[in-house]
């Protein structure tokens, strides 16, 4: 079932609050600009991007605001809340320090 | 602050479902259009663009399911679609669902209306302050038993403990009451204790004040009350103006100063006194008693509050020393032991009550509601087992489209949880009945419960429905979800029908249920024979045609030689009376409360060591043993010449004789002894002149019980002894018709006359079985249920099984058989299954039986009659029961009886 750009569900997050720490994004827009800042080597299956963004917005981590965009059109906006700006500090760091163990691993074999 | 956010959102998504999944059908639609619209961009067909976009974004409807799945509480909502789901089910059915719900309406109201009458007898502590620190305190003498507190020893104990944060003592009394210049009686009687007893109880008054410790300082000083929430509704209407009125209790004239809170009821549970007066007044309400300064007197209850961190253990050492200090000093005065005595503590959070005896009547009857109970479970058990059958195509059908059994299992114990829940709701409503209908047989000693139901009662309802639920509901849906899937989706219903083990499962059904209920309906035999030879028990007078008038002329000023000339002139006036054979009057002595007991000292007889001799002592009038029937064994009957200045005499029963005087020649024995009454013998020297026949005094199941009579107008008794007196008059012919007649000749004589109570002598002996009566009651109404359960549960089995066997019938039949033959075949199946029923249950019945042997009168716990009548009945009913779908088969057309199915 795995595909090699599956991503772990825990990254899905950590890439979803990271970007949404600039500004407020519809659905689409994120999944775009995960696609875009990974230069396509990330290749998020756009649906599966729902499902997280409820549960983010469950744990109160995001909100989320019907707005108008720049077509005139109705879009959900996505925005990181006090508690999930703090929760991405947390998960970026341990990304790091995961990160910088296993390139030790990798390299050092 | 994050969780509270978290919890808030979820129940958000709860309620939101149907508007959240719209959104999110939008927010989708739109991902799609702007990724088509990016598409379109690139130079692609509308149609590539569209099905590229659906590509990239995976399947819908999964995703959709998947976000989904993150709202709320997936297992809330899933029970929430099962009760939806049983709803509609047992919506569609209302015949079973109304059988079902009855049924267990039935049992869970039985069980509820006599858990309502337990919590308020047993479980339920006194409505006060921190009710388990309370202790009731006592001497105990290994030869007597249990002793009361003397006035003294209160004392004692108060000033030197150092154990107790408070101690009172109190002891009820009956009262007579005057407001404005209007006699009555205090329904609820009256409550004399110490200045101490709501600062200990921790209860405050709701108007006025209570007592201080100020009211235990001088006797006979203290000439205040206070009132109960129900006597100042009752008489005063609530009314504020009622502190600082005068009321007259017994003769003196006392002033309201506060009243108690609704929920206090004193300290006995099952009694609650109207009015609480200080104890230093007992002297001055019951002039010549002497109880309150003899330091020997164990005439009081005591309770005493344990300090916070202080042991049960410590208290009792502390108070026992206090105990031995106080016999040594005081114990020569009183001619008492100082040793043998020790201070003994029980808790004291349910008040004085006896608790023993009615937990161990509480326990037979929970266990008795509990067997209706669980007939009434097996009936509707079998319900759903014969609608699991019905309903094998559903169940396949829903396994075929993926439905696992753990998910069935639950959905199926749903809905008979959703039965059961509306059998507690339906039971509570019965039961709101049946606790009102407890009251009114609520035996006379019993004077005021609180019956309400409270918070444990809903928990208790509650709690049984669910575990009925459970208990009917398990079994056959296991059975349910555990047949084939091809044979369900054929159709099991025929071959059902061919499937010996699904009936033997439900024919064991309902044997249990007849086992039960002939349990139930031996013991109801039992009791209501045992109060049948109760009621038919030798009294030792004659109670047939005699009235009686209870009335009390000290509440209108009636004091020493008035009273005395009022009662020998009523006498007088209903003698003359047309159709009156005697009249008499007494206090106590035909089977009554109103019997005072006390200390003796008779002459020639020397008490054992530790013994002291007490009797009843009767006050009666001239001509009482003709009047109530009671013979003369030896000696003579009261006279005209035993007037005031005669000698003073008294005449001895036979138990009275042959305890003091000699088992053997007692009673001849009696006659020409004296006797001293009442502590220090103040009242008498007595000549007994007579011996008279035994005779039940206060309860029909007693045994023979001493007594003294004496003529009333002789003792120079205190009025509160011969204030209230009960008028007999035995009439010639029927007492219908006469009792306008007397009253009118007892108020020609004073036109005030306080009368209270007026009936035969036959109800007063018909009351005074009012707990054995009450309890052959229940035990026979929850015989009847269980019968009448049982019968439905055959009459359903019976005719599920005539319909199964519909085609058979039609070819026996055609081939021949008569309606009679059918009839009987029919038939022969119900009775076959009682027959085992009755058969087991009576070997358990037998078992019940000498398990209750010791609350029987006179039966024996085997008793043929009540086996009889069981079975009996048992069989009638089930008869009955067959009977009706026998009939209907039998009249079937054979040949549509041969195509059905």
């Amino acid at each position: 079932m795995a595909k090699p750009n599956d991503l772990v569900q825990g990254t899905l997050d950590l890439l979803i609050l990271k970007t949404l720490s600039l500004e407020p994004k519809h659905g689409w827009a994120i999944a775009k600009r995960i696609q875009q800042i990974s230069r396509e080597v990330l290749q998020v299956q756009q649906g599966s991007l729902y499902p997280a963004l409820y549960r983010l917005e469950q744990k109160a981590w995001i909100k989320a605001k019907w707005k108008e965009t720049a077509t005139g059109r109705q879009a959900k906006f996505y925005s990181l809340t006090a508690a999930g700006r703090a929760q991405l500090e947390k998960e970026a760091e341990n990304w790091t320090r995961l990160s910088a163990a296993s390139n030790l691993v990798v390299e050092t074999t | 602050m994050l969780w509270a956010r978290r919890f808030w959102l979820k129940l958000q998504s709860l309620f939101r479902g149907k508007r959240n999944a719209q959104r999110l059908d939008d927010e989708i639609q739109f991902h799609l259009d702007q990724q088509i619209a990016e598409n379109l961009a690139a130079g692609i067909s509308l149609q590539a663009a569209r099905y590229a976009a659906m590509r990239t974004f995976g399947n819908p409807t999964y995703l959709k399911e998947q976000t989904r799945d993150t709202w709320g509480w997936i297992w809330l909502e899933q029970i929430g679609q099962d009760f939806r789901y049983g709803l509609r089910s047992l919506r569609k059915n209302t015949g079973f669902t109304a059988v079902a719900v009855l049924t267990l309406a039935l049992g869970i109201g039985a069980n509820t209306s006599i858990f309502s009458f337990i919590n308020a007898m047993v479980i339920r502590t006194l409505p006060v302050e921190r009710p388990s620190e309370l202790f009731l305190l006592g001497p105990f003498d290994s030869h007597e038993g249990d002793l009361g507190f003397s006035y003294a020893l209160h004392k004692a104990v108060r000033d030197e403990n150092r154990t107790l944060a408070g101690i009172f003592v109190g002891t009820p009394g009956p009262m007579n009451v005057s407001v404005d210049g209007q006699a009555e009686f205090a329904l609820g009687g009256g409550e004399y204790v110490s200045g101490s007893y709501f600062s200990t109880l921790g209860v405050g008054a709701i108007a006025g004040r209570t007592f201080t410790a100020a009211e235990d300082e001088v006797a006979g000083q203290n000439p205040v009350a206070v009132i109960s929430y129900g006597y100042w509704r009752r008489r005063f209407a609530l009314s504020p103006s009622v502190l600082g009125k005068t009321i007259y209790l017994n003769g003196v004239p006392c002033t309201i100063i506060g009243v108690t809170p609704p929920r206090f009821f004193g300290i006995d549970v099952g009694h609650s006194p109207d009015i609480t007066v200080p104890i230093t007044m007992f002297p001055l309400l019951n002039p010549g008693s002497r109880e309150l300064s003899n330091p020997g007197s164990w005439w009081l209850d005591a309770i005493g509050r344990l300090k916070p961190g202080v042991t049960p253990e410590q208290a009792t050492a502390d108070l026992s020393a206090i105990l031995e200090h106080y016999l040594d000093t005081q114990g020569p005065a009183m001619g008492l032991r100082s040793k043998g005595l020790s201070m003994r503590l029980e808790p004291g959070a349910w008040g004085i009550s006896n608790r023993s005896k009615g937990v161990r009547f509480a326990t037979l009857l929970m266990t008795l509601a509990g067997l209706v109970l669980l007939i009434a479970c097996t009936n509707v058990a079998n319900l759903l087992l014969a609608r699991g059958a019905a309903r094998q195509k559903e169940i396949a059908v829903r396994v075929a489209i993926g439905a696992g059994r753990s998910r069935l299992l639950r959905h199926l114990v749903t809905e008979s949880l959703l039965l059961a829940l509306l059998g507690g709701a339906v039971g509570f409503l019965f039961a709101s009945w049946g606790t009102r209908g407890l009251l009114k047989l609520l035996p006379q000693e019993i004077s005021s419960v609180d019956l309400s139901p409270d918070i444990r009662v809903f928990v208790f309802c509650g709690g049984i429905s669910v575990l009925a639920g459970l208990l009917f509901s398990l079994m056959p849906a296991w059975r349910v979800t555990s047949s084939s899937l091809v044979q369900g989706l054929q159709g099991a219903v025929r071959q059902d029908a061919a499937n010996p083990h699904r009936n033997r499962l439900r024919n064991g059904l309902v044997v249990s249920q007849v086992m039960l209920s002939m349990v139930l309906l031996f013991l109801a035999g039992l009791f209501t024979h045992s109060l049948q030879d109760l009621l038919s028990v030798d009294l030792g007078f004659r109670p047939e045609r005699v009235l009686l008038f209870s009335m009390d002329p000290t509440l209108v000023g009636y004091q020493g030689p008035r009273l005395v000339g009022l009662y020998e002139s009523l006498l007088e006036h209903v003698q003359a009376v047309p159709g009156v054979m005697s009249v008499s009057l007494s206090r106590g002595g035909l089977i009554s409360h109103m019997t005072w007991g006390d200390n003796l000292y008779i002459s020639g007889y020397a008490p054992q060591s530790g013994e002291v001799p007490q009797s009843l002592f009767s006050p009666v009038g001239p001509n009482f043993f003709r009047t109530a029937g009671i013979p003369i064994l030896v000696g003579r009957d009261f006279r005209g010449l035993d007037n005031e200045n005669a000698p003073k005499v008294a005449i001895v029963n036979e138990a009275f004789a042959r305890h003091f005087f000699g088992e053997q020649d007692g009673v001849q024995k009696a006659v020409g002894r004296t006797l001293g009454l009442g502590v220090d013998q103040n009242l008498g020297p007595f000549e007994i002149v007579g011996v008279a026949r035994d005779s039940k005094q206060r309860s029909l199941s007693e045994p023979p019980a001493s007594v003294v009579y004496f003529p009333f107008w002789q003792a120079d008794l205190p009025p509160s002894l011969i204030g209230h007196m009960t008028l007999e008059v035995r009439t010639v012919g029927e007492t219908s018709g006469m009792t306008n007649a007397i009253r009118q000749e007892l108020l020609a004589v004073e036109k005030n006359l306080p009368i209270y109570d007026v009936k035969t002598l036959t109800q007063q002996v018909q009351e005074s079985a009012g707990g054995d009566r009450m309890f052959a009651w229940l035990v026979s109404s929850f015989g009847l249920l269980a019968l009448l359960l049982a019968s439905v549960g055959l009459y359903g089995l019976v005719a599920y099984s005539t319909v199964r066997r519909t085609a058979e019938i039609g070819i026996r039949m055609v081939l021949g058989a008569h309606h009679g033959e059918v009839l009987t075949l029919v038939i022969r199946e119900a009775l076959r299954l009682t027959a085992l029923g009755v058969v087991i249950g009576l070997a358990l019945a037998l078992a019940a039986g000498r398990a209750v042997s010791s609350m029987l009168y006179g039966v024996s716990a085997a008793d043929p009659l009540a086996i009889l009548g069981a079975s009996l009945l048992m069989f009638f009913a089930a008869s009955l029961a067959g009977f009706l779908p026998a009939r209907r088969a039998s009249r079937v057309d054979p040949m549509v009886a041969l195509r059905y199915e």
